[in-house]
């Protein structure tokens, strides 16, 4: 909303420097984005008088002019206008003038001749968004005078940033309101007073509201006689500064009033309307109108369009149709003043793609009692300004009048809610600032409060509370804390679980990302990952190509940022994220589930002048990820081959399995995939469900008492089948060593021609100890005979040297 | 015989003294002290003198002899002591060279922010509540008194998804699930974190991915002018003490009074410049006590309880902390950008 402080003067007394009213109205709510100052563009253009014109020889259109400026001096001025003539006051921009737009006037020979300035349209001074002459002034206009003077161009404008509970203030008497209330000053409203025909409107229109539920008001009058043309200066530069282009004086005066008043008001060539009728009615299923802006509209049952007796005419509340459209022979106007109800406007406004000044300020909600005063408004200033003769009275189709808001306040109330310490007279006070509300006592600090229609957005009474907030200042309200019971602020024991992992992938040496949750299936489909399509939770309307789903994998967004690095230098990564996925349901909400995802690329061993470089593999994130379910105190987890399964290596991938379920996979990435993306290296990956593990509540650390009796180090080398999982050993280990086993571990693993083709040697370290004694030597070569012969039945493994 | 002792004795001192290195102070006991040295040999011939001297010169043997020795083991020390240092000088490194770094990664800068505010909330008792993302039209817009239709929904673009959900514009949906959770207990003191998605177009300022922190209080007689404690100690910790902190009247459906919450610009204090557009204040929380139809749908009665409930933009105070001229940059991980956080 642009706010031209000259007009608005017209309404309210301004008493403060601009910047501080800007900063009272910043500060009670309406917010003051920019200020503009007009006028101050144009320099040294003053007011002349034409005493010769003479044609430039030599040429078709210039003429050159001999103009007086004031002070007995005379200048010569070369211009190509077709309306300058002889006695006529123009703007003359002298030389070294400046225009808008920073046009600079200098003396230049035009057509062989001296010009020493420049006759100046009203497009040129920004008066005009285009103009076909010089500006032609009035006889009266003083010789010499300075034109911003003359023609009160000097302006400031404020650009406004609105919320969109105060519909109200996208009007200048709206902005007046609120000025008058800030400043503790009346609002002037305008007289509007005019003679009327003894012809009554009822006598040469009929209007007829079939579906009073989307119009609950609807008003009309007739004007005759217009004469239509250009606006007075006034008008245009009013128009100008809102940001509207003038047209004619007959939708000057409709826009006018829009922004006086913030009512849309719709004129009618009346001759044009069939049967001298206006109906009020919803659209008959694919009736078409073609409106002002020429193009033509297929409507539907659900949009309310104003008729004549026999065809849509405009479309309510949202364009004007141009078969009733105004034009320079229209001389009998209908007049419109409507309240349509603004869902409706809204909802076909959408459908039909079309908004416009007036739709808009439906749409956000107006005054139903404020139709007669705007119908009245134009009227008046057609009469004034259009020649026109108003027909008596109007037509109002109100059967329902809006009852008014009555709320009542107390004094506690308004401290209770405020942590202020008001007195009851200040209240009275701030409230009675506020134009057209009405306060009637109730006991010595209670209120029976009287909403005026304009402020549809107050009805319960902290919205009272807030207007006496704001014209308090919030900056006066004090800053105290609340006096609740002290209590202790901690994460729940998930969300420190949550923070746990984050922290162990970080001390792992993985680097946090974070991605979006949004995806494509191309992207599921390039990793062979469109299986997992099949849960996805579509966007209505997808925000992009990129952007159509909710994820249901962090695969794809982790791949993408490896390639996406990879692509810009950067070859060696290990990252994670930590995020949700989304598992659509047949109904309602989906399932968000809290996953870890890993990844890493190139080298998990950087060259270094201490050391070789050594890629990443498929245990290197089954590392990381023993280290964080270890964190999380998770210990009984088992990893199975995962076979064919996208997008992993076949051989080089495992599932995780968790209390019989699985809760997650990680892997080589398959070389298919490594060569497509255009991968230069290894890319190992994986998924960590974190839902079922953030919930488990491990077993409490205990202390142990530490041991007193020297463990004994064994070490056992076996040759074995080659498809003997290391795992499976490591249990039968454990088995059949018994309670004095404190600790076994794989350490050593060949495969090789001193072994034999088939074949492979593991070797285990085992830790002894019995927690009495010493264990003696018989006790531990026993031990070890009882685990070797085991083991040898079991997978056929021989004792290696 | 007095005599070819004291002459004994230089001698042997003097090679003792002149011995540069183990072995030769080894040749230097050898030739004295050794089975056919040169002492040996003196006490040796201590039979044939005069009985009378005896005593004299076999004393003056013996203190020889035990001189020598105690010499022999103190220029041992030092020759010891010398040889290690040569020994240790041999195995000089070049120190300057990198040492063996273990590899550590860095957090996310929305992490790190998201860190820093929860502290501040913790520290004040607050509770830390979360929330789905993709809501209903009931808890993203009903429940907080944003009636279907109601014009105050074009402040929020929403993305809706199949199946007649949406995903949550803001985090304020937390307020009311954590209002319905706690019902009838007071206090609720809660701040909710989390991802919130509009219909915005990618570009340096706008991500239609982002993510807030809401809070939320309710109790019996909280007020606006708690709202404003909170939040000015909020910005102190957050941005510093020297932060000027300015409440101005907004609008949002939720919440009346509502209001906008501005910090003095970081960069120039106030002054206006490009950051703050000129204005000197910077917009980072919006704000407000809990409408009474929001506590009310949720099981408060408004007449008895009250609180307040404020948002605010994660990724806006990562830009602003950091000076980061691109919101893309948090989204697409460049490890350019991520690596600038280690220290953090």
């Amino acid at each position: 909303m642009r706010v031209s402080l000259n007009w608005l003067r017209q309404y309210v007394d301004i008493n403060v420097p601009v910047e501080e009213l800007a900063e009272r109205l910043t500060m009670a709510g309406l917010a003051v984005e920019g200020i503009e100052r007009l006028g101050e563009e144009i320099t040294k253009v003053v007011v002349g008088r034409i005493t010769e014109v003479a044609s430039v020889p030599e040429t078709d259109k210039l003429r050159v002019a001999r103009v007086e400026v004031g002070a007995g001096k005379v200048l010569t001025v070369v211009s190509g206008a077709p309306n300058i003539a002889v006695g006529a006051k123009v703007p003359v921009a002298l030389p070294g003038a400046t225009l808008p737009g920073g046009v600079q006037i200098v003396e230049t020979v035009i057509g062989g001749i001296n010009s020493q300035g420049m006759l100046c349209s009203e497009e040129e001074l920004g008066l005009a968004a285009e103009s076909d002459g010089v500006m032609i002034l009035p006889a009266d206009a003083p010789l010499g005078q300075d034109i911003v003077e003359y023609l009160g161009l000097r302006d400031v404008v404020f650009e406004m940033d609105l919320t969109a509970n105060r519909p109200d203030c996208h009007s200048m008497l709206g902005i007046a309101r609120e000025v008058a209330a800030i400043l503790a000053t009346e609002v002037r409203y305008p007289t509007i007073t005019y003679p009327e025909a003894a012809t009554h409107t009822t006598e040469k229109l009929q209007v007829e509201v079939v579906d009073q539920d989307l119009c609950p008001r609807y008003m009309a009058k007739v004007i005759t006689g217009v004469k239509v043309g250009p606006s007075p200066l006034w008008l245009k530069r009013y128009l100008l500064s809102a940001g509207m282009r003038p047209i004619n004086n007959v939708v000057d005066i409709t826009n006018f009033v829009l922004l006086e008043q913030n009512q849309p008001l719709h004129a009618f060539d009346y001759d044009k309307l069939i049967g001298r009728k206006l109906v009020i009615r919803r659209a008959k299923p694919g009736e078409k109108i073609v409106t002002l802006d020429e193009t033509e509209r297929v409507l539907s049952e659900s949009m309310l369009v104003i008729a004549d007796a026999a065809r849509p005419v405009c479309i309510a509340g949202v364009m004007g149709g141009a078969n009733s459209e105004v034009d320079e022979q229209t001389t009998t106007i209908a007049l419109e003043a409507a309240w349509f109800d603004q869902v409706s406007i809204r909802r076909t406004s959408r459908s039909l793609g079309l908004r416009s000044e007036a739709s808009a300020r439906f749409e956000r909600g107006l005054n139903p009692e404020n139709t007669a005063v705007a119908l009245n408004r134009a009227a008046q200033l057609m009469v004034e300004l259009c020649g026109a003769t108003a027909l008596a009275g109007e037509i109002d189709v109100y059967p329902h009048p809006e009852q008014p808001v009555v709320l009542e306040l107390s004094l506690q109330q308004v401290n209770g809610l405020l942590g202020t310490e008001l007195a009851a007279a200040e209240v009275c006070e701030l409230l009675g600032r506020l134009p057209e509300f009405e306060l009637e006592q109730l006991g010595e600090e209670s209120w029976r409060v009287f909403v005026p229609s304009y402020r549809r957005d107050i009805s319960v009474p902290a919205d009272l509370i807030e207007e006496i907030a704001r014209l308090y200042g919030y900056d006066t309200i004090p800053s105290t804390l609340p006096a609740a019971p002290e209590v202790v602020g901690l994460l729940t024991p998930a969300q420190q679980r949550v923070e746990k992992v984050r922290s162990t992938m970080v001390s792992a040496g993985f680097s946090e990302i974070v991605t979006y949750s949004l995806a494509n299936e191309l992207s599921y489909e390039r990793l062979g990952l469109a299986e997992r399509l099949e849960r996805k939770l579509d966007l209505v309307v997808p925000l992009n190509d990129q952007l159509r789903f909710m994820r249901t994998s962090m695969l794809p967004s982790l791949v993408d940022t490896l390639i996406f690095n990879l692509n810009r230098g950067h070859k060696d990564l290990a990252l994670f994220e930590i995020g949700r996925i989304y598992l659509a349901n047949p109904e309602g909400l989906p399932t968000e589930e809290r996953v870890l995802a890993v990844g890493m690329m190139g080298n998990a061993v950087a060259q270094a002048w201490h050391t070789t470089p050594r890629p990443c593999d498929f245990y290197d994130l089954k590392g990381v990820i023993e280290v964080v379910l270890e964190a999380l105190g998770v210990n009984d987890v088992r990893y199975q081959p995962g076979g064919e399964v996208a997008p992993y290596h076949p051989w080089r991938n495992a599932r995780i399995l968790w209390s019989g379920a699985c809760i997650g996979s990680f892997g080589e990435l398959h070389p298919k995939y490594v060569k497509e993306y255009g991968f230069t290296g290894p890319v190992v990956i994986g998924e960590l469900n974190l839902e079922t593990l953030l919930n488990y509540a491990p077993a409490k650390v205990t202390f142990q008492k530490l041991p007193k009796y020297p463990a004994s180090r064994k070490d056992l080398a076996l040759v074995l089948d080659k498809a003997v999982p290391s795992a499976e050993v490591k249990e039968a280990i454990r088995e059949l060593a018994g309670e004095f086993l404190e600790s076994v571990e794989v350490f050593d693993q060949y495969e090789g021609a001193q072994v034999g083709a088939g074949k492979k040697s593991l070797a285990f370290s085992l830790l002894l100890r019995h927690p009495e004694r010493t264990l003696t030597e018989e006790e531990i070569s026993a031990l070890l005979g009882r685990v070797a012969d085991g083991l040898e039945q079991r997978f056929a493994a021989q004792l290696r040297g | 015989m007095l005599s070819k002792i004291s002459q004994l004795r230089e001698e042997a001192m003097a090679a003792i003294a002149e011995a540069d290195s183990q072995e030769r102070l080894d040749k230097v006991r050898v030739q004295y002290l050794g089975k056919k040295g040169e002492l040996t040999a003196l006490l040796r011939g201590l039979g044939q003198v005069d009985p009378q001297q005896r005593p004299v010169i076999g004393q003056a043997v013996n203190s020889l002899r035990a001189d020598l020795e105690q010499a022999l083991a103190d220029k041992g020390a030092v020759l010891a002591e010398q040889e290690q240092a040569a020994r240790l000088a041999k195995e000089k490194i070049d120190i300057t060279l990198p040492g063996r770094r273990p590899q550590i990664g860095t957090f996310h800068p929305l992490t790190i922010v998201l860190r820093e505010i929860q502290e501040i909330f913790l520290g004040m008792g607050y509770e830390v509540a979360e929330g789905p993302e993709v809501e209903t039209d009931y808890y993203n817009f009903e429940a907080l008194n944003i009636p279907a239709e109601h014009p105050a929904r074009d402040m929020w673009d929403t993305l809706y998804t199949a199946g007649n959900t949406l995903l949550r514009t803001h985090t304020s949906p937390v307020q009311v699930r954590t209002m319905e959770r706690m019902q009838p207990q007071v206090p609720i003191k809660i701040i909710a974190p989390g991802r919130v998605y509009r219909r915005d177009a990618l570009d340096a300022s706008h991500s239609p991915v982002f993510n807030q922190v809401e809070g939320l209080v309710v109790d019996r007689g909280i007020t606006f002018a708690d709202l404003k404690g909170t939040l000015v100690l909020f910005v102190q910790k957050m941005f510093g003490k020297d932060r000027q902190v300015r409440f101005r009247p907004s609008f949002f459906p939720f919440t009346e009074p509502s209001a906008e919450v501005d910090v003095s610009c970081i960069v120039c204090n106030g002054a206006g410049c490009r950051l703050c557009s000129q204005t000197g204040w910077l917009e980072i929380l919006g704000a407000g006590s809990v409408h009474p139809r929001v506590l009310e749908m949720s099981g408060y009665d408004p007449t008895v309880y009250s609180g307040f409930a404020f948002g605010l933009g994660v990724d806006r105070i990562a830009l602003l902390k950091y000076g980061i001229d691109d919101i893309r940059h948090l989204y697409e991980n460049n490890w350019s950008f991520l690596k600038q956080f280690r220290t953090e």
